[in-house]
């Protein structure tokens, strides 16, 4: 099995690389490739069951934009193939229409994979917890962003808020979802932090559902659970 | 009018301030600076004279140490300064400096005011101080909640920097050496280290925030690396590399405590006030920033003779025949934390480390995003030399995940809610060991607690063996 993490040198914010760092720990006989900035990515010439993008800066995001057109073909048949990809933080929006900056007026076009956009607003930092259903149980996660994201994904979201936003204030529904692509917002690790749903994209992957440190993730999800639970536990702008 | 007003907003929050020296609140001290913005809402104005020359000092870590020790230095020097070195380094905090350091008339009682700023509120801070020095520690990426990443906030800095400043930048740091391009080179002063035996080529911590070049994003060369993407740096694409110091720190010699600085052709021998290499920056920084301000090596060196750093950041303590030692780390901060644990990682000994770096006001009323945890190098506490971890705090089902993530044996750490039971997690009556107990800023006070229960546990162990070898002898 191949998994490739792309331009993890440059996109690798807010302790996400904890995601592919566990996932080699819940992998132990899979290859991962490292793809940088200046490389090609390992996709392009098949074979990989996976792709991950982590959160980067505003700088990176129209890098990866250039680094990734030449590809926009390949990743839209991966993507009908039934790869999985994972991408957290920001680094989804590299797939949107466009990302706008609303203080500029500027706007960066993205690859025009997934029917959405962003709005970004550099001096409007966006802090929130996130407590959500969804079809692997209730997710967990952290929200830290300059953006909010647009587009109707009522029909293809990851999680419905309990508590915390959506894509933007305006919708309780979190994620894009397009077959075995995930887009989440969500940062402090997903995949560490919600057990249940690396459990699932272990099964896509056609490896055993087994965790590394199992029951020291689970303990860590029970107790942020509850703790989000708390009806004190403060949300946005915590 | 607009005097009479100023000599009123000053007045009553002169008389705002002594309330909270005489109830020792210093919690408080943001509130005069809001009272005399209540009274005139564009305080301080012009009326409000600042000192003759005034020293700014941003960076994601060391400002508050840099500080302090200007402070010091200064004083010991002869000079008057005011200082916010109580860490208040918002817009009101210095406005109420600024008040504390004046007369009710608005003339400084200060010849020199040193004033560490929020990164994120440059701008304001210059508008507001007019510093004729800004000095930038180093940037580094920090909490995300507010500080996003290192090249936003470095944007946020360089755009605030008025072009008449005297900049005192780390030659070693990619990231804020390349700041404010409005200011001349002449008016740029370079600190640096040089090669040290600790030196890497490749970077050995989770977290380098420059890996690519910053102009044609090519991989960077390092041809050394201090820590995360502190060094030498060049690119073989473009050219770009990393400039060259002004200033040089070298050759440390830890045993008698001294560093050798370099400027042009002289080098001058300094006082070693403390042997981390990040506290070698902050005082290679320093160095040159009196030197740029004009003032002797020998006044210098004769003021870091007198200088020690302050104990809520350090402290170290005798206990039998072993010791004790409380030390700062900021949380939220993967790079400043990584610094604390390699710094002991290096050390000589047999250790045992408390580790409290829960986020105090998240723990009050929300879920601390521990993000930041996953970035820290605890691959440096996993070492054959430190024999029991003990993480306390309500964050410790994460800290047990990456201490497990680090390869660290789980009998050789413990995890546990509450601060004040983990001198019973640690073992005693080993000679020679060395305590650690590694606090956010906010646990300093129970940091200090619980290294005199350790004290009293060392003492309690080493004479009950004593008193066993006594007995036993007296049997034989």
């Amino acid at each position: 099995m191949k998994i490739e993490i792309l331009y993890s040198e440059v996109c690798n914010l807010a302790g996400d690389s904890m995601n592919h760092r566990y996932l080699k720990k819940c992998l132990p006989q899979a290859e991962f490739v490292y793809t940088g900035l200046n490389d090609s990515p390992a996709f392009a010439s098949g074979g990989v069951q996976m792709v991950y993008l982590g959160p980067m800066s505003e700088h990176t995001q129209q890098l990866v934009i250039e680094r990734l057109t030449p590809y926009r073909g390949t990743i839209l048949k991966l993507i009908e193939d039934g790869t999985v990809f994972l991408f957290t933080g920001n680094a989804a929006e590299v797939l949107f229409e466009e990302i706008s900056d609303c203080d500029t007026g500027e706007t960066l076009k993205g690859l025009g994979i997934l029917p959405f956009t962003a709005k970004r607003k550099l001096f409007d930092r966006f802090n929130s917890l996130f407590l959500g259903e969804s079809e692997w149980g209730e997710i967990v996660g952290f929200k830290h962003q300059f953006t909010q994201w647009y587009g109707d994904n009522s029909g293809c979201s990851l999680a419905r808020m309990e508590r915390g936003t959506g894509i933007n204030p305006e919708t309780p529904f979190d994620g894009i979802r397009r077959g075995n692509l995930f887009a989440t917002q969500l940062l402090g690790s997903v995949l560490v932090l919600n057990p249940q749903f690396t459990k699932y994209l272990l099964t896509l992957l056609g490896a055993e559902p087994e965790l590394a440190f199992e029951d020291a993730v689970r303990e860590m999800y029970r107790n942020r659970l509850a703790e989000f639970k708390k009806p004190e536990t403060q949300f946005i702008g915590h | 009018m607009s005097k009479v007003r100023f000599i009123t907003a000053m007045a009553a929050a002169k008389a705002a301030q002594n309330v909270l020296i005489a109830a020792k609140k210093n919690a408080a001290w943001h509130l005069p600076g809001r009272v005399a913005k209540k009274i005139m809402p564009d305080f301080p104005g012009e009326e409000l004279q600042r000192p003759k020359t005034v020293i700014a000092v941003t960076g994601t870590d060391g400002k508050t140490t840099v500080c302090n020790m200007l402070c010091d230095l200064f004083t010991s020097m002869g000079y008057r300064v005011v200082c916010n070195n109580m860490g208040f380094n918002a817009l009101d905090g210095i406005k109420s400096m600024l008040i504390y350091g004046s007369t009710v008339t608005g003339k400084p009682k200060a010849d020199i005011g040193v004033f560490e700023i929020d990164e994120r509120r440059t701008r304001q801070m210059c508008e507001l101080l007019h510093p004729q020095y800004l000095m930038v520690t180093g940037l580094f990426r920090d909490s995300v909640n507010n500080n996003a990443h290192p090249d936003y906030i470095a944007s946020i800095v360089s755009s605030g920097i008025p072009a008449e400043t005297q900049l005192i930048l780390n030659a070693d740091d990619l990231i804020s050496s390349r700041i404010a391009p409005q200011v001349p080179r002449e008016q740029k002063h370079f600190f640096g280290l040089d090669r040290l035996e600790s030196d890497v080529t490749r970077c050995v911590n989770l977290v380098n925030d420059a890996r690519v070049c910053p102009v044609c994003q090519a991989p960077l060369v390092y041809d050394t690396i201090k820590y995360h993407h502190i060094g030498r740096a060049r690119c073989e694409k473009c050219g770009l590399v990393s400039e060259t110091p002004d200033v040089l720190g070298r050759q440390p010699d830890l045993p008698n405590k001294t560093l050798t600085i370099r400027e042009g052709e002289t080098e001058t021998v300094y006082p070693l006030v403390n042997d981390s290499i990040f506290n070698m920056y902050n005082e290679t920084a320093i160095i040159t920033l009196l030197r740029a301000m004009g003032i002797a090596r020998e006044q210098i060196a004769e003021a870091f003779s007198r200088l020690k750093v302050t104990e809520t950041r350090y402290s170290r303590t005798e206990a039998g025949s072993c010791e004790i030692v409380t030390q700062l780390a900021k949380g939220k901060n993967s790079v400043a934390c990584s610094r604390a644990f390699e710094y002991i990682k290096n050390l000589p000994g047999e250790k045992q480390l408390i580790i409290m770096l829960d986020d105090v006001f998240d723990r009050a009323s929300s879920s601390e995003d521990t993000a930041w945890v996953f970035d820290t190098d605890f691959e440096f506490l996993n070492d054959p030399h430190i024999h029991k971890i003990v993480i306390a705090g309500v964050r410790q089902r994460e800290y047990r995940f990456r201490l497990l993530m680090a390869g660290i044996p789980e009998e050789k750490f413990a995890c546990i809610d509450d601060e004040q039971q983990t001198p019973d997690c640690l073992s005693y009556g080993e000679p020679e060991m060395h305590y650690y107990v590694i606090h956010e800023i906010w646990h300093a006070k129970v940091a200090f607690g619980l290294r005199d229960k350790i004290r009293e546990r060392i003492l309690a162990a080493e004479s009950g063996g004593a008193a066993a070898e006594k007995e036993e002898a007296a049997v034989r």
